[in-house]
């Protein structure tokens, strides 16, 4: 096997250097999950292990849609467009966070009508992943026992597909309705204007542009709802 | 000349302990490499039946690794399970390509799971059994 050493350039490109950084991050939460996923086979503590495996995984994701919004966002990547299901993407983000929705009783609910949009897949999914773990993040219900819903429906709109993302019973303050309800584009809304919303919202919105499309709050509803809308177009668009 | 069942080629020594249990479990014989070159003189002394491989391995990555692999006619025929931190869609292959390299299946590292890699190690250990 010959040596490939001389051949590589002491210097990382920025996008080397972010790829290095994401793995070395990624590499003991992996290991956390794996491990947790062998050991509560057969554990009395299963449940203990499943919620380690569940909080690894979801922090997995979130580095994953990171790192695509850290490309998007320095123009390191150009997502290519093609046709996606959007109901095979949200089932895939479902089935993801079903895990830890089941553990905080949260149930979701689906009015999702299968419908090709152009997207990028992998940007796509994490935009909605981003969303419904926000939504989920946030269900924080002061009835203690009661369940929290999270509701993702699609609707078409002449050559539109709008993906909608609705939590119940979000805690929020008064100061972040105030600001959502400007209707203001997201990109004003990011970097934790929303409570807790941490970095999930800014990635959302940095992808969401990058897929061609807007991301806004719909609705909020006093204390007890908010949804998110994305609105796809289902043709390629010529520029 | 002993004969292993899996090689797993994880840089990532800990990493690599997980998955050589999870494969023991379920009645395997494993061994383990960090670096092509380590992989390249297991597979020699234990001629595993099936590798698990990182393609992100010091100092030569696992592309060149399948490659100079490939390239003694006894190991021809051994199917490679992909488990790495690259995603199938960064990778740029298709399956025929795949196969052609006569890699099994590929598994994005931090969403696949060990049962879903072990389910896939157990129906290509039967396969090539028959």
């Amino acid at each position: 096997m010959q040596s490939s050493t001389e051949d590589k350039n002491i210097q990382s490109s920025p996008d080397q250097l972010l790829n290095s950084l994401v793995r070395e991050l990624k590499s003991p939460l992996i290991l956390i999950a794996r491990h947790a996923e062998l050991e509560k086979a057969g554990s009395k503590d299963a449940s203990a292990f499943a919620s380690i495996q569940g909080v690894a995984e979801k922090t997995l994701q979130l580095i994953d849609s990171y790192l695509l919004m850290a490309r998007a966002e320095y123009g390191q990547k150009t997502f290519p467009m093609e046709t996606v299901g959007v109901g095979s993407v949200i089932h895939e983000v479902e089935e993801d966070l079903s895990a830890y929705a089941r553990d905080h009783q949260i149930d979701f609910a689906a009015d999702v009508k299968d419908g090709n949009v152009m997207a990028n897949r992998d940007g796509l999914r994490a935009v909605v992943w981003c969303l419904v773990e926000l939504v989920m993040a946030q269900n924080d219900d002061k009835e203690k026992g009661a369940r929290k819903r999270v509701v993702i429906r699609t609707r078409r709109e002449k050559q539109k597909v709008s993906i909608s993302v609705l939590g119940n019973r979000i805690s929020i303050s008064n100061k972040d309705i105030d600001i959502a309800r400007s209707q203001q584009g997201m990109s004003h809304l990011a970097g934790g204007k929303i409570a807790d919303s941490g970095i999930r919202l800014a990635i959302a919105d940095v992808l969401a542009s990058s897929l061609g499309s807007n991301l806004q709050v719909k609705r909020i509803n006093g204390l007890k709802g908010l949804s998110f809308d994305l609105a796809l177009s289902s043709q390629l668009q010529l520029i | 000349m002993s004969s292993i069942d899996i090689m797993i080629v994880e840089p990532f020594q800990d990493l690599a302990e997980v998955l050589s249990t999870a494969c023991r479990k379920k009645g395997f014989s494993t061994c383990t490499a960090q670096t092509a070159q380590e992989a390249v003189h297991m597979a020699d002394r234990y001629s595993p039946k099936i590798i698990i491989l990182e393609l992100i391995i010091p100092s030569h990555n696992g592309l060149e690794f399948i490659h100079e692999y490939r390239s003694y006619p006894e190991w021809l025929d051994t199917p490679i399970i992909i488990y790495s931190h690259i995603a199938p869609s960064e990778l740029g292959m298709d399956e025929k390509m795949l196969k052609e390299m006569g890699i099994t299946a590929h598994f994005y590292k931090p969403t696949a799971t060990l049962s879903e890699l072990i389910k896939t190690v157990e129906t290509t250990f039967e396969s090539i059994n028959i």
